[in-house]
């Protein structure tokens, strides 16, 4: 017995050993490189974070060097040499060592930090230095966290669509909800659909999702301060009153189609939509005859940080009739299709809205502008817009557009211009960081056609954008096999506080507060009596 | 000189031996041969519910921590080798099953009985039957078998009652967290034991622990409700039949009822004579080949294999296979590959109501009707025909909702980068390769293809990418409610898949009319002078007679043959104007049932 124990003992020994030495032996020596030549050329990267802001409190950016090389040295550094980062290593995915990245950061807030990429190819003796990359740290951080829906290449089924929430200091990525959850263990189903997830003030203290399960049916959860309720309608594009005491959203009837020859496959039209809030103390239902009109489409609400004014989108049609058509109509007409920028004054005290008035007629753009978003100071207005129809994503020319809301309100006229961050592919699904800094969106060109990342850019004080830097993740070539979408990034202060068995919990309980709609569809139910212009209509 | 005794022994042990031998090699033969255990992820629907495809991927990062997750992830890995190596995953059989015969015998011995090998023989054929009969639930038995394991050892453990109690306690919670299939298994065991000793007290505590722990776990680890907790416990497959279900539930019922009849049976000495010893040692072997053999089902195996050679694209073996087959197990999707393999071995159009037909046997009329389990074997199957028949867009569709219900199959991968390299959407096919190649056996072809997309022009020496380029062809519209083959072919008249499948459609449907006009497309499509394919002829001798006009034949003229064999139709059919349907089904059955006659007037539903 103490034979095999001193065997054993010595054995691994003798592997702690020899591990060390192959560790020693591998491990990559940082040496700066002292021969070296000179190109006047940026070095490939990828993902492309060359000459760009990035957030002081981003995550490190791990990149790949795409040039045909056996070593690679990179440095990171300040003005002056300072909290310099030398990296070797002998493949071209380049890791950043987390903290010595958050201290380079951190102290160069509104400098330049600069990249410096040497290569070294096997049949060479010397060195390549290539130019240097520079990035500017912006002074202001970005929220910490970004919330987004997670999904594979989405056609009509669907097995694990889950809403993720990533820490963008550093790698961690937690689930919210993952649909999967719904099923039980005999259960083989395609697990629920979660989706449209919105949040107050950037904060999480008041947050809602809305789920879609043949099993649990279509709700929405509203949680707020930890505690959640399960709310017996489902919410389609919602937006909190800054107040935090009503939720506008929109109904939509969606149906999708499939293109036979164009790049993208899938289309989408709605065949009817209207808005309606929910006032969260009389948990009540209620809209009004100003955008829930049965010829028009409204979609996509939004409101002013001081809860005064609702921005939405609404199209005039001449849709008429049941849904076949409705859809034989818009088969036909979908590419005539196009939303006007609208907003409508709110008192939340009295509960009354003003006159419906339009912001930017889509006569006057000629294009179909969708999802306004207001910074939350204000000022500025992003929407995106395209050539037609309200699903941007699977249009090609979709880009984004700011607008100045001051000079608007002062004028009366609103003047837009295309922000530089977009690309040659689909942007859209934008969201503005608490300190109005930031912007995260969506946008389809990492390989140009179906699977859409996330992007980060800096806003300036005038509007203006920076080159857009991917979502970060540890491993650089993340992306280059990654088969799904990420999707409605909203950045949040600090992280979700209700565990993912407690949403699931609330989805399958039978407790909900059952909602009396005013709506059937989107439009009034039949023999509703419109009132006139100015009130909404209530029912308990 | 051994002593006597001793060559006794030696004698035993020897028989033991060869008979352990032979059970492991009966074993391992029925399942690579006969059995072939890859065949249980074809022809049926989802088997698991991880992905077995993609073992490597973090399947924690897909589902919320449950219980049981732990052993889901090495049955995915197991899945994957059975998927992808036939001999390999019999031998994954084979020693599940010798490790169930070798703990259950363990078990008896350790009760005092070492003589009981039919009876321990009995888990290693319930798994054998699972597996004849396709059922793949690979993490049952592990479980089973590492709950058993724990028991064996558990009982070893000489321990203070009280000690022992709390032993069993830990072991049933993290036997619940592990693999909670086995729980029951494990409580089983352990209640039976104590119950066997008479410790009635005892008994009635491990009863309550080993009920109390997976609720413990649930409140506050999992965090949920009683009825999950029974699921997770207990072996059910709804929808799956009650056969199954006997089956399943017996491999754990038999455990308990081991140790019962341990301690029942009497220990024999051990002086039978040579041929009875000889005998009892091959009992276990011809146990399990008359379990195997008795208990197979001989229709799933036959249809399991026509899909799997339809997957391989194995036209040939394909069409021996089904000839198996009776009428009545010619499914939806039977007829479907089998119209697939007609077509490629050139025989659509002669040899096609040789095989009995459905009216949506092409897949591509009625989509919508196929919903629930199904949609696992039919959506693979449109990607793959709408890929063959150059409808792009479509087979892009069908083929991503079949990634997403089966997880990242290799086939689905390959064809959706194709589809991208036809599109001429390189960025887009160099992800699907990415993440193909991240499979070790297909890493060579992904990577082939990476290589190729650096220069795509290359591609224009692809044939196969440049004929599908060629016949993807028309305008954008809307695809929703239409007939893919028929615009297919109308865009472009030299896709002979889609004029075949066009024409199969007119005929499934009852449309004589459409193909008697469309003869005069032969001639572009390179069909020999003066010949009209078999069916076709059929239909426009059906068409002339209805209608009383002559179709278009230009240049082509109706074979003797079928003018004879249409003269004897009518005539015989005549003569059955007084009979029932039935009757004149049967009298005509004999002579045309290979005809399109025949499957118009008693074989297409009336729509």
């Amino acid at each position: 017995m103490k034979k095999n124990i001193k065997l054993i003992l010595r054995l691994t020994i003798s592997i702690v050993i020899v591990s060390y030495l192959a560790y020693l032996h591998f491990k990559p020596v940082i040496i700066r490189p002292c021969d070296f030549a000179h190109v006047e050329r940026n070095a490939n990267i990828n993902p492309d974070n060359s000459n760009t802001v990035i957030p002081p409190n981003i995550a490190p950016l791990n990149f790949i060097i795409d040039e045909p090389a056996k070593k690679y040295y990179v440095e990171i550094y300040a003005e002056k040499n300072q909290n310099k980062i030398a990296i070797t290593s002998n493949s071209p995915k380049i890791k950043i060592p987390h903290e010595k990245w958050a201290r380079l950061l951190n102290k160069n807030k509104g400098k330049k930090i600069y990249f410096d990429i040497y290569t070294k190819e096997n049949t060479k003796k010397t060195w390549t230095k290539f130019k240097t990359i520079e990035n500017t740290v912006a002074e202001e951080e970005i929220d910490r966290y970004v919330v987004y829906r997670k999904m594979e290449a989405l056609y009509t089924k669907h097995q694990a669509i889950g809403i993720y929430q990533r820490d963008l200091t550093n790698f961690s990525e937690k689930p919210i909800v993952r649909g999967k959850g719904f099923r039980r263990p005999f259960d083989t189903s395609s697990g629920g659909c979660v989706n449209c997830h919105c949040f107050c003030n950037n904060s999480p203290d008041k947050m809602v999702i809305a789920f879609r399960d043949s099993k649990f049916g279509f709700d929405e959860l509203i949680a707020i301060d930890g505690k959640i309720k399960k709310i017996g309608t489902k919410f389609g594009y919602p937006t909190w009153h800054p107040t935090g005491q009503m939720i506008t959203y929109s109904i939509n009837k969606v149906f999708q189609f499939f293109h036979s020859k164009r790049n993208e496959v899938r289309d989408v039209v709605d065949l009817d939509s209207a808005l309606s809030y929910y006032d969260l103390k009389s948990q009540k239902v209620k809209t009004s005859s100003q955008f829930s009109s049965k010829e028009k489409l409204e979609t996509f609400p939004n409101f002013s940080p001081d809860g005064k004014y609702l921005y939405y989108c609404c199209a005039t049609t001449d849709l008429k009739g049941n849904d076949q058509q409705r859809f034989d109509w818009l088969k036909e007409n979908h590419k005539k299709i196009r939303y006007d920028l609208m907003r409508i004054s709110y008192d939340i005290k009295t509960d009354t809205w003003g006159q419906a008035e339009t912001v930017l007629s889509s006569k006057e753009t000629n294009k179909s502008i969708l999802l306004p978003r207001i910074s939350p100071d204000g000022k500025f207005i992003i929407f995106c817009m395209c050539d037609y129809s309200s699903f941007s994503l699977y249009l090609k020319d979709s880009d984004l557009y700011i607008a100045n809301l001051d000079q608007f309100n002062q004028t009366g006229k609103l003047k837009y211009s295309r922000l530089t961050c977009n690309s040659n592919w689909p942007e859209s699904w934008h969201c503005w960081s608490s300190n109005n800094r930031w912007l995260v969106f969506s946008s389809k060109r990492f390989e140009g056609r179906l699977f859409t990342k996330l992007y980060i850019c800096h806003i300036d004080e005038n509007g203006n954008s920076s080159k857009p830097i991917l979502l970060p993740q540890q491993d650089p070539s993340f992306y280059d096999s990654f088969i799904g979408f990420y999707g409605l990034a909203e950045l949040i202060k600090k992280p979700v506080n209700i565990s993912e068995k407690e949403i699931i919990a609330a989805v399958r309980s039978s407790e909900k507060i059952n909602i009396d709609m005013p709506l059937t569809g989107a439009t009034f139910k039949a023999k509703l009596d419109y009132a006139p212009n100015n009130t909404q209509q209530t029912r308990e | 000189m051994p002593s006597k005794s001793k060559l006794k022994i030696t004698q035993n042990e020897l028989l033991n031996r060869l008979s352990a031998g032979l059970l492991i090699t009966v074993i391992f033969l029925i399942s690579w041969l006969w059995i072939k255990p890859t065949l249980v992820f074809f022809g049926q629907g989802q088997v698991m519910c991880t992905d077995i495809y993609t073992p490597w991927k973090n399947i924690f990062a897909q589902t919320p921590f449950y219980p049981g997750l732990c052993i889901d992830w090495p049955a995915s890995v197991l899945s994957y080798i059975f998927f992808h190596f036939n001999f390999a995953a019999a031998i994954i059989i084979t020693a599940l099953a010798i490790a169930l015969y070798t703990i259950a015998s363990k078990i008896a011995k350790s009760l005092g009985q070492e003589n009981l090998k039919l009876l321990s023989s009995i888990p290693a054929a319930m798994l054998m039957i699972q597996y004849a009969r396709y059922y793949h639930w690979i993490e049952k038995p592990l479980s089973i078998l590492l709950a058993a394991t724990a028991f064996y050892y558990y009982d070893k453990t000489k321990l203070h009652p009280k000690i022992k109690l709390t032993l069993f306690f830990i072991s049933t919670i993290l036997i619940y967290i592990t693999i909670p299939k086995g729980l029951l298994v494990f409580a089983l065991l352990c209640i039976t034991t104590e119950l066997t000793q008479k410790n009635f007290r005892n008994s009635l505590i491990l009863l309550l622990l080993a009920a109390l722990s997976p609720w413990l776990c649930n409140l506050l680890i999992f965090k949920t409700d009683i009825i999950e907790t029974c699921q997770r416990v207990l072996i059910f497959h709804p929808g799956q039949g009650f056969a199954c279900n006997i089956i399943t539930n017996t491999s754990i019922a038999y455990w308990p009822i081991l140790i019962i009849l341990c301690k029942i049976i009497k220990q024999k000495k051990n002086d039978a004579s040579k041929f009875v010893k000889t005998f009892t040692a091959a009992l276990p072997t011809i146990l399990i080949i008359a379990a195997v053999f008795a208990s197979a089902d001989y229709t799933a195996r036959n249809k399991k294999l026509a899909d799997y050679y339809s997957y391989h694209q194995n036209w040939n073996k394909l069409l021996a296979k089904v000839e198996t087959l009776s009428e009545k197990n010619y499914d939806i999707l039977i007829c479907h590959d089998v119209n697939r393999a007609l077509y490629h071995k050139d025989q659509l159009t002669s040899n096609m109501f040789n095989y009995p037909q459905h009216y949506e046997s092409l897949l591509l009329n009625n989509k919508e009707s196929f919903t629930g389990g199904i949609l696992w074997l039919v959506y693979p199957k449109l990607g793959n025909i709408y890929y063959e028949l150059a409808d792009i867009n479509q087979a892009e569709h069908y083929t991503s909702e079949a990634l997403e219900l089966l997880g990242y199959y290799p086939h689905g991968l390959k064809q959706l980068a194709l589809i991208n390299i036809i599109k001429q959407q390189y960025s887009t096919a160099k992800v699907y390769l990415n993440a193909l190649s991240k499979d070790p056996l297909y890493r060579k072809w992904a990577e082939k293809y990476l290589d190729k997309l650096n220069s795509p022009q290359l591609f224009k020496l692809d044939k196969n990418i440049m004929e599908k380029r060629n016949l993807w062809v028309g305008k954008d519209q809307d695809m929703t409610n239409r007939y893919a083959p028929q615009e297919l072919f109308v865009a472009n008249p030299e896709n002979k898949m889609a004029f075949e499948y066009m024409m199969a459609f007119c005929l499934l449907t009852g449309q004589h009319t459409p193909v008697a006009n469309s003869i005069k497309y032969l001639d572009k499509l390179d069909y020999p002078k003066g010949y009209i394919p078999k069916i076709y002829e059929q239909a426009i001798l059906f068409y002339t007679q209805m209608t009383g006009q002559k179709a278009n034949l230009a240049t082509r003229k109706i074979s003797a043959e079928s003018l004879k064999t249409f003269q004897r139709f009518s005539q015989k059919a005549s003569a059955t104007s007084n009979m029932t349907t039935q009757q004149a089904s049967e009298a005509l059955g004999n002579d045309f049932k290979n005809t399109y006659y025949y499957y118009y007037h008693f074989l297409r539903p009336e729509k």
